[in-house]
């Protein structure tokens, strides 16, 4: 990138207004599930009194089952980020890599990583996610070494069953540039192919993966609250790990809503603000939506 | 490519992606630590609250392991399951004690008729609402952040919520639904039937039809806007053209990602559908999956997986033929797909 476009960026990037609302969203949640556990004196699995109200000694108030809402969801919060974020980085790292190597190599490798992309298309993935967190995932205690194990296998079963998107955007990005002169120019001039990898399509498709890294993340956060929520979770206190035994227990008809809305719209409000951030992002980084 | 060819390459490939799948489910049951399936067969034979000496445990233990064949060779056992998938047997439920086939069979109808509507509904609306937010530049800045939060709600929330506001709040529909109130309209149709079938069916319609929508306005939003961009749209602006016709030419093109977008998308709002029919205790599949995770019926979970993966397989081929009918360029055998 040259030095123009980089100012242009930082220009654009400073007046959006968008941008910056979402990512100090995002930055106070993730905020909230690092330091959250520190400021509450309960732990998640602590049983106080049930069903109270919002208040100052439980700022979120108590669930149906006598749980603190605050402490459970910072906790989950920590449980659910945590698998999103392996879940991202898994399909990213995959995904950019075997993306690179189909729009490089093309040939019996591009038809070989299109196929598996077509049959992860085809096929309802969640399945596999549910059968593999139903029968390969053991409970864990808070804190332990067992837990910390649970989230990254679960986040990397997500993670390496999402990775094709990341793949198949790598691969028409790498093809688009692969054609192009000043490619030509530097295989000319003698350099190997992982060199004009590195130096001249890397750098020009960074931007790029960041946006879909972040939408991976976004993604991989809802399917793993989704998961949570089917009951197959990483931890005791998966941030939606209790809804079904609150709807059982009637949470609904007893009012008990802040249980539910409070971690939910934390959720919701972080995956928003992420898709946001990357509508804004677009709109910086690529030259067809600027509005300047 | 004739068109013919053309429908049976497609069948041929979604053919071969079933098996694969079907395939990896079988595997990744069969691989499982702690043998699941073994364990789930010796759950059914053994009376509850029975004393058995460690010598009979070992005869069902044995009897069992014979009944699942597991003291074949592997690829036999392979073989055994595709036969007895063939003839409709995917084992024996013990959450319902009942053969999983008969279970599910009943069962998948009630899904069937939520989640089609409200995948079709929530896929005209969408679309509607993004080529219309990308023309009007008033309605866009009001749109965007309300289809972004609608698309960022995992749809078991929006259930909750719907369930919490219109269910308990306001008491307009039932926020907890019973079998009965799903068929009491096909087996014993009249006016009650009918009102008492809205009052369950509308919330989890409705919040499947919320959610989903969200992804193909704001798909369809940035479609639309790049094909307004391009050239024959300013040059149809050029020569004074209307908006309204620029903007059907426009949706023209913009609409065939989008038919591919529902075949690629079902996984997702399969399960989006799972979860919420799970709030709403909808007589579907989701509750259902829910309480086999909950006790690992592992014939429960590998059968509705299997159903649903036949599901999509096949929704995936009418989408292919939809967009058959809608891309002139593939009917009349133009390109070679």
């Amino acid at each position: 990138m040259s030095n123009l476009t980089k100012s242009i960026v930082w220009i654009l990037i400073k007046r959006n207004y968008k941008f910056w609302t979402c990512l100090s969203i995002v930055l106070f949640i993730i905020m909230l599930a690092l330091l959250g556990p520190y400021s509450t004196p309960y732990k998640p699995n602590d049983v106080v009194t049930p069903r109270l109200p919002p208040q100052s000694s439980h700022p979120f108030g108590t669930d149906n089952l006598g749980y603190d809402v605050f402490s459970a969801s910072v906790y989950g919060l920590r449980v659910s980020l945590m698998v999103g974020f392996v879940a991202a980085v898994v399909a990213t790292t995959v995904g950019v890599t075997l993306g690179l190597i189909a729009g490089l190599k093309g040939g019996i490798v591009d038809s070989i990583i299109d196929s598996i992309t077509n049959i992860l298309i085809a096929i309802p993935t969640v399945f596999i996610m549910i059968i593999v967190g139903t029968f390969y995932v053991t409970g864990a205690g808070a804190g332990t070494a067992r837990e910390l194990l649970n989230m990254i296998f679960i986040g990397t079963t997500i993670g390496l069953l999402m990775w094709h998107w990341t793949a198949r955007a790598v691969r028409s990005q790498v093809i688009a540039l692969k054609t192009s002169d000043y490619v030509a120019v530097s295989i000319l001039s003698g350099n190997s192919s992982f060199k004009v990898l590195i130096k001249d399509i890397l750098p020009n498709i960074a931007s790029y993966i960041l946006l879909v890294f972040v939408i991976q993340l976004a993604n991989g956060l809802a399917t793993s609250v989704t998961l949570e929520f089917l009951g197959i979770k990483a931890s005791e206190w998966s941030l939606f790990a209790r809804v079904m035994q609150w709807l059982q227990m009637g949470a609904l008809i007893a009012h008990v809503w802040w249980a539910w809305l409070i971690p939910g719209a934390l959720i919701v409000m972080l995956i928003a603000s992420l898709y946001i951030i990357v509508l804004a992002l677009d709109e910086v980084f690529n030259p067809r939506l600027r509005r300047i | 490519m004739p068109l013919a060819t053309y429908i049976f390459k497609r069948l041929i490939i979604y053919l071969i992606v079933f098996v694969v799948a079907v395939t990896i489910i079988w595997a990744l049951i069969r691989f499982a630590p702690g043998d699941p399936a073994l364990t789930s067969v010796l759950r059914a034979m053994i009376a509850p609250g029975v004393r058995y000496t460690p010598e009979q445990i070992e005869v069902f233990k044995q009897r069992a392991i014979e009944m699942l064949g597991l003291n074949l060779p592997l690829h036999e056992q392979y073989i055994l399951f595709w036969r007895k998938l063939l003839i409709g047997d995917l084992g024996w439920s013990t959450y319902f004690t009942a053969p999983v086939t008969q279970k599910l069979n009943e069962i998948i109808v009630y899904d069937i008729i939520l989640i089609t509507p409200a995948t079709i509904t929530s896929w005209f609306l969408g679309n509607w609402l993004g080529s219309l937010a990308a023309r009007k530049k008033v309605l866009d800045k009001v749109l965007i952040p309300i289809i972004y939060v609608l698309t960022a709600t995992p749809y078991f929330l929006l259930g909750l919520l719907m369930a919490y506001i219109f269910g308990v709040v306001y008491g307009i529909f039932k926020p907890v639904i019973t079998s009965t109130d799903i068929k009491m309209l096909f087996t014993n149709p009249s006016l009650d039937a009918l009102v008492n079938f809205l009052k369950a069916y509308t919330l989890p319609f409705l919040s499947l039809v919320l959610v989903a929508m969200g992804g193909w306005a704001s798909g369809m939003r940035t479609l639309m806007i790049y094909e307004l961009e391009s050239n024959y749209a300013r040059y149809m602006e050029s020569i004074g053209l209307s908006d309204r016709l620029i903007a059907s030419y426009a949706f023209r093109y913009a609409i065939n990602p989008q038919i591919t977008g529902l075949g690629i998308q079902l996984g997702t709002v399969i399960i989006g559908g799972l979860a919420l029919s799970g709030i709403f205790n909808y007589p579907g599949a989701g509750i259902t999956l829910i309480y086999a995770i909950n006790y690992r019926d592992v014939f429960l979970i590998q059968g509705i997986a299997i159903y649903y993966t036949l599901m999509v397989i096949l929704a995936n081929f009418i989408i292919d033929l939809v967009y058959i009918l809608v891309d002139p360029r593939l009917r009349l055998g133009l390109v070679g797909v």
